[in-house]
């Protein structure tokens, strides 16, 4: 093909320097996101623990006053306060780096940043005080102080702000770029907010006119099926915003980490596009067992659902092949033995390597809990978070923690620190989730509740015995690897500045087609946004108006705390 | 792997440069996804057989 359009100014892995400003922006988004990771993550094996009849919360009173609270914590912390601050910091990295230019309106992104911060101190006071123990669900009727609702509202209005300062830029670098192709990772990172702005209308209604009204006593009671519709609405889209970024490092700077390049751009656009179309209508698989909604919706959802399966394949097709070019590249052979020749020993790469392998295996208990009637087997069962811990805590945050061992250096100007360590770190949360996870499947498989402290139940079977002694041992071994992983991030933060020559270097791949090749569809917003609105209107509209008409606020929630 | 199976235009007359590349291993990692994903949904399918219908 010969160049019909003005050719990409901006191809590869060098070019534009970070200002200082933009280090620090960037950099406070990672900072809040790893202590909560820190936090979030040493509470989680106080959970595993409790599965083994071994009680610590006693110990942590008045800190910790219940498995609830430190449940609440664990999952507020870890899957919304990391990832979004994570996600916002990351997208803004990968906005200005791809696009080498700064921020349009950066004042737009320090507000974004601060609304997100106020929201976060709002919702940890009430958190805090055993005043939002309603789990990171927070379903109607269990009620939280009105300070966790709003704080929370806050936190994605926040990324709404910086979303739009995404999406400004973008669009100046159009502008000032016409016909070229906009920089994939810089574009990937703008459809996720974009998907993130749609799902979230769903919890911004809920909150807006159901809990916060709800909490400071404007009205008397809620509705709880409409509650979770809303909420699900946002929720599943929840996982794709959590996962996007990892499919920017892993389409977009992995390949180049291990030595080769991005199998195909047009596949990884492609992608990017199905999954803005296909995250927010999907919302009813988790409500198979919801009374008060038609099975027909339940079965469309379903449907869709598997919808989203065929964007996560091509995903791992080509990132896989990207994979596979780089390890012969490197001297790779064999049907499956190239994969040895990859770069094991960059702690980056391995991190994201392991996230990956785990998350095939999150996809297959993916497509059992959206199978309409497989979904009954493992429904509220140990199962779920068996699941999530595959993907979300491990696709996802092993997925981030690999991106760190780059970028901290890379912003603070210094070195990694402990690359053995942050390599032990990797294989400590592989192996610690291998047995937590399985043993959590086995344990839903046999018919063990999930949010339930097992160590109190009267009715545990023999047969259960072995695998929560599992679920204990994964959750101590991955309480070591949170604490590796803390260790190395705080050395490094510390470390001596050096040279710019020695500080890890942005790795943003270059495609095997050149960027221009792609076809122009891929790289335009109109008919992918207007496709996702109006799938969302037909596989949610009718049946959100039938509950708004049948809307019954008559569920008050106990006058006492269930906790 | 032979090195034929990565073929390089780089960009002469004019042409954007573009590799092909032929991803057998992937294809072989995805063939081995695709059965694990049928038997590990099958066996929780016959979990569900199993414990019957109810009315």
């Amino acid at each position: 093909m010969t160049i019909t359009e003005r050719a990409p100014s901006t191809v590869g892995g060098s070019g534009y320097d970070l200002s200082r400003f933009e280090r620090r922006l960037i950099g406070v988004h990672l900072f809040v996101a790893i202590i909560a990771l820190g936090i979030g993550s040493l509470i989680g094996p106080l959970q595993t623990f409790e599965y083994s009849n071994v009680n610590l919360y006693q110990y942590l009173e008045p800190v910790l006053q219940s498995y609830y609270q430190g449940l609440s914590l664990h999952g507020v912390l870890n899957a919304l306060v990391w990832t979004t601050f994570f996600i916002v910091g990351f997208t803004t990295f990968t906005t200005i780096r791809g696009l080498r230019r700064p921020l349009r309106h950066p004042r737009i992104n320090v507000a974004g940043f601060a609304v997100m911060l106020i929201g976060l101190l709002m919702a940890a006071v009430p958190l805090l005080l055993d005043q939002a123990t309603v789990l990171y669900t927070f379903y109607a009727p269990l009620k939280a102080s009105w300070a966790f609702y709003v704080g929370l509202t806050l936190v994605v209005v926040g990324s709404w702000i910086s979303g739009l300062g995404f999406f400004l830029t973008l669009h100046a670098w159009r502008k000032d770029n016409p016909g070229v192709r906009s920089p994939f990772i810089a574009l990937a990172g703008v459809i996720n907010a974009a998907m993130w702005q749609i799902a979230t209308i769903g919890i911004a209604v809920q909150m807006l006119t159901m809990l916060i009204p709800w909490s400071l006593g404007l009205i008397d009671a809620t509705d709880p099926q409409l509650a979770r519709t809303y909420f699900w609405f946002t929720g599943h889209p929840l996982v794709y915003f959590w996962l996007l970024p990892a499919y920017v490092s892993w389409y977009g700077m992995l390949p180049k980490q291990a030595g080769g390049k991005l199998f195909s751009d047009s596949l990884a656009r492609l992608s990017f596009w199905m999954f803005l179309i296909v995250s927010v209508p999907v919302g009813f698989h988790h409500q198979f067992v919801d009374p008060g909604i038609p099975q027909v919706w339940k079965w469309l959802h379903a449907v869709l659902t598997y919808g989203v399966f065929f964007p996560s394949l091509l995903t791992a097709f080509t990132v896989i092949a990207s994979l596979e070019y780089a390890a012969r590249q490197r001297g790779g052979t064999g049907l499956i033995g190239w994969v040895r020749a990859l770069p094991w020993g960059d702690p980056s790469v391995t991190t994201q390597l392991l996230a990956g392998i785990l998350f095939m295996f999150g996809g297959i208990s993916g497509l059992t809990n959206a199978s309409y009637n497989l979904n009954l087997v493992v429904h509220n069962t140990a199962w779920v978070p068996g699941h999530f811990h595959l993907t979300v805590a491990t696709a996802v945050t092993l997925s981030f923690i690999g991106i760190t061992y780059w970028m901290v250096p890379h912003l603070c100007g210094t070195q990694l620190w402990g690359r053995r360590v942050a390599l032990v770190q990797a294989w400590t949360w592989f192996v610690g989730m291998v047995i937590f996870s399985n043993a959590m499947h086995m344990l839903g498989l046999l018919g063990a509740p999930r949010r339930t402290p097992l160590g109190e139940a009267l009715y545990v079977p023999d047969e259960w015995n072995g695998h929560l002694l599992r679920v204990s041992i994964g959750g101590a071994i991955l309480l070591v690897s949170v604490i590796l992983y803390l260790v190395v991030m705080y050395k490094t933060f510390r470390a001596p500045k050096v040279e710019a020559a020695l500080v890890p270097e942005v790795p943003i791949a270059e495609s095997l087609r050149h960027p221009q090749l792609t076809p122009v569809w891929l790289d335009r917003f109109k008919p992918w946004l207007i496709a996702a609105g109006l799938l969302v209107v037909l596989s949610y509209g009718p049946q959100l108006v039938d509950q708004i008409m049948d809307m019954s606020l008559n569920s008050p929630g106990p006058d006492f705390k269930v906790w | 792997m032979s090195t034929t199976e990565v073929q390089h235009d780089d960009g002469a007359d004019g042409a954007l440069p573009e590799e092909h590349f032929k991803p057998t291993g992937t294809i072989f990692v995805l063939v081995l996804f695709v059965a694990t994903i049928i038997l590990l949904w099958a066996s929780v399918y016959v979990i569900l057989l199993s414990r019957g219908v109810t009315l």
